[in-house]
């Protein structure tokens, strides 16, 4: 197991009268290599969760451990921590220091200890990889991007660290369709071509469907439920319970099907919505 | 002839310290929107749309060209007050938006600058409170609240604010399913119940789907204008873009590259509804 968890329960403000108990016993395990998908309504407690994994939050109780190892919190423990875990904030702008763009993704190559020109390698290449790598941008403050292009900086630093987990608290969020196929490619090939462990919150269940092993489903700060995409989706209840949308194709498909026409609802994308159709209308046209 | 509440006439910009490291932001851009219209901006990332937004209510001002609200320039400063009073803006994270301790004083900071009568305050918040369906939360602290109900919050001060004009910068991507769809049915009920004008940028096809004229940015230029039913269903510019369409208008133009006879313009899940059943009909 890669990340473990124990019991984990987060108070925010605890022995305030503001003091919210967010995370209420969360026990879960992620494999080395896997890619997860964390479910849940707003406010569940999903991005709570994912800054334990990179010590940025401390348990209020239960214990949290990556790599076998129960984390520690001293600086140098949290330094290494980061260097394996990268985590891409859901605000991306809340994770920028830097004056320009370069600084910004150089930041953990140069703490590495790296050469300049290797420095650059890196950031060139992070950057490549995101779609960010127009020449004109590097010199440019990260506050001066667009809101997209501050999402894909973002993800590039965190890529510039070449870390062993790559955790993203709904990345999609204002990135344009090229962008998002772009993303979730690269998710795809680092997971298997790298063995990097990702963990993705999202509420688009058709990008991650394909691509995750593991679907996990928060609500009001316990995992509910986990399992296969099969699994989480034969259980439309828990979906709608969670707030979640099914896929635009499967949505599409139900309402072909109240209005009486023969087609199976299980069914997630657009390509399997037209294989349906056409068997269809082929079955008609041979009586 | 409709009355035109927002106009950009030969509109360009750059960004202040830009000028000669990039291209323009927005370039050549004549556009006019209804009073009562609901328009969609779309468009990649970076392409513009932000900016248009800002220089709309006059956050920035023209490099080139001018913008109107209600035929008075941006440009002359003693019109500023009066569009910032008239024209809101919502932006993507709720977070950033929320200034009072309750709900209902952050809906009344809204009108703080209006210098209005406090029962006249009292009225106009709760009466904004009660159409968005939040009355019950008006002393909750909003940082408690999920995403959606915090951008019913900031709908709701920019109504009591009597606002004729949203701006809307994604007024949904930070937001959960449920919170998306009530933040959709609100704008679409302020737009029809209360006539006030929509622009509304979105990556989300469905929701451009829900606006009257879809407008498409491309590095700083409109380049294509028109009902949804036009705009979203031109495939071929919106793959050229890096851009999608809706489910339906996907599936329909994929049905149709099989053979399948089908008409152009479907956009909604209905209209292809329809088509399929009058095709077993027929068939
Ligand atoms: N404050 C700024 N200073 C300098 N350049 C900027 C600034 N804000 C945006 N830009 C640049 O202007 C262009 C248009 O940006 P804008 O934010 O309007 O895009 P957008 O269409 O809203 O994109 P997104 O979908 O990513 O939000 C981009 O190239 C961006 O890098
Ligand atoms: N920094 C914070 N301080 C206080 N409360 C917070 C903070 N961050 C989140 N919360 C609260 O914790 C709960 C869970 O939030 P979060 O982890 O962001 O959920 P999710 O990511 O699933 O939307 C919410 O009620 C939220 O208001
Ligand atoms: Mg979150
Ligand atoms: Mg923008």
């Amino acid at each position: 197991m890669f990340i473990r968890t124990e019991d984990l329960t987060y108070t925010y403000f605890p022995g305030t009268p503001f003091a919210v108990e967010v995370l209420r016993g969360v026990n879960l395990s992620i494999a080395r290599g896997s890619f997860t998908v964390l479910l849940g309504p707003s406010g569940s407690g999903k991005s709570t969760l994912l800054q334990h994994f990179n010590g940025l939050l401390q348990p209020s109780g239960g214990r949290v451990y990556v790599d076998g190892e129960p984390l520690g919190y001293s600086r140098r423990e949290l330094l290494q921590l980061r260097q394996k875990v990268g985590l891409v904030f859901q605000e991306p702008e809340s994770q920028f220091f830097a004056e320009t763009l370069f600084d910004e993704v150089a930041f953990a190559p140069r703490n590495f200890g790296l050469s300049p020109a290797a420095v650059d390698k890196r950031v060139q290449r992070a950057l490549q990889l995101v779609g960010l790598d127009d020449a004109a941008f590097l010199a440019k403050s990260p506050f001066r991007l667009s809101a997209g292009q501050q999402r894909l900086a973002a993800i590039a630093s965190v890529l510039a660290m070449q870390p062993q987990a790559l955790i993203l608290d709904e990345p999609t969020a204002g990135l344009d369709q090229a962008a998002q196929d772009r993303l979730f490619a690269l998710l795809q090939e680092l997971n298997r071509e790298q063995g990097i462990t990702v963990i993705v919150v999202t509420h688009r269940l058709e990008q991650v469907v394909p691509l995750a092993h593991h679907f996990l489903v928060m609500v009001e700060g316990r995992i509910i439920m986990e399992g296969s995409a099969a699994e989480i989706f034969s259980r439309p209840d828990v979906l709608e319970r969670c707030g979640l949308a099914l896929p635009p194709a499967t949505r599409l498909m139900q309402e072909l099907a109240a209005a009486g026409l023969p087609f199976s609802t299980a069914i997630f994308s657009l390509e399997e919505a037209r294989a349906e159709i056409n068997a269809w209308r082929e079955r008609r046209a041979q009586r | 002839m409709p009355e035109i509440l927002l106009e950009a006439r030969k509109l360009s910009f750059t960004y202040p310290g830009e000028d000669g490291e990039s291209p323009p932001a927005l370039e050549g851009i004549d556009l006019k929107v209804a009073a009562g219209e609901y328009v969609a901006l779309i468009g990649p990332n970076g392409s513009g749309k932000s900016t248009l937004l800002k220089l709309f209510n006059a956050l920035l001002l023209p490099t080139a060209g001018e913008v109107f609200f209600d035929g008075r320039s941006t440009a002359d400063a003693r019109n500023i007050p009066y569009i910032r009073a008239c024209c809101g803006m919502i932006f993507q994270n709720p977070d950033n938006q929320i200034v009072g301790a309750t709900v209902e004083e952050d809906v009344a900071f809204a009108l703080e600058n209006q210098a209005l009568p406090p029962p006249e305050i009292r009225r106009r918040v709760s009466e904004a409170l009660e159409l968005l369906g939040i009355s019950h939360l008006a002393a909750s602290p909003p940082h408690l609240l999920s995403g959606g109900e915090k951008q019913k919050v900031a709908l709701a001060g920019v109504l009591a604010a009597a606002s004729r004009c949203l701006l809307l910068d994604e007024p949904t991507a930070m937001l959960d399913p449920a919170g998306q769809a009530a933040v959709l049915e609100t704008l679409q009920m302020l737009n029809r119940q209360r006539g006030i004008t929509l622009v509304h940028v979105t990556h989300f096809p469905e929701e451009a789907a829900l606006a009257h004229r879809v407008l498409v940015l491309h590095g700083g230029r409109l380049v294509k204008e028109g009902p949804p039913a036009e705009v979203l269903a031109d495939l071929p510019l919106l793959r050229a873009l890096g851009l999608k369409s809706t489910a339906a208008a996907e599936l329909a133009w994929l049905l149709r590259e099989d053979g399948f006879p089908l008409p152009r313009g479907i956009v909604h899940n209905r209209e292809l509804v329809e088509q399929l059943c009058s095709y077993a009909r027929r068939i």
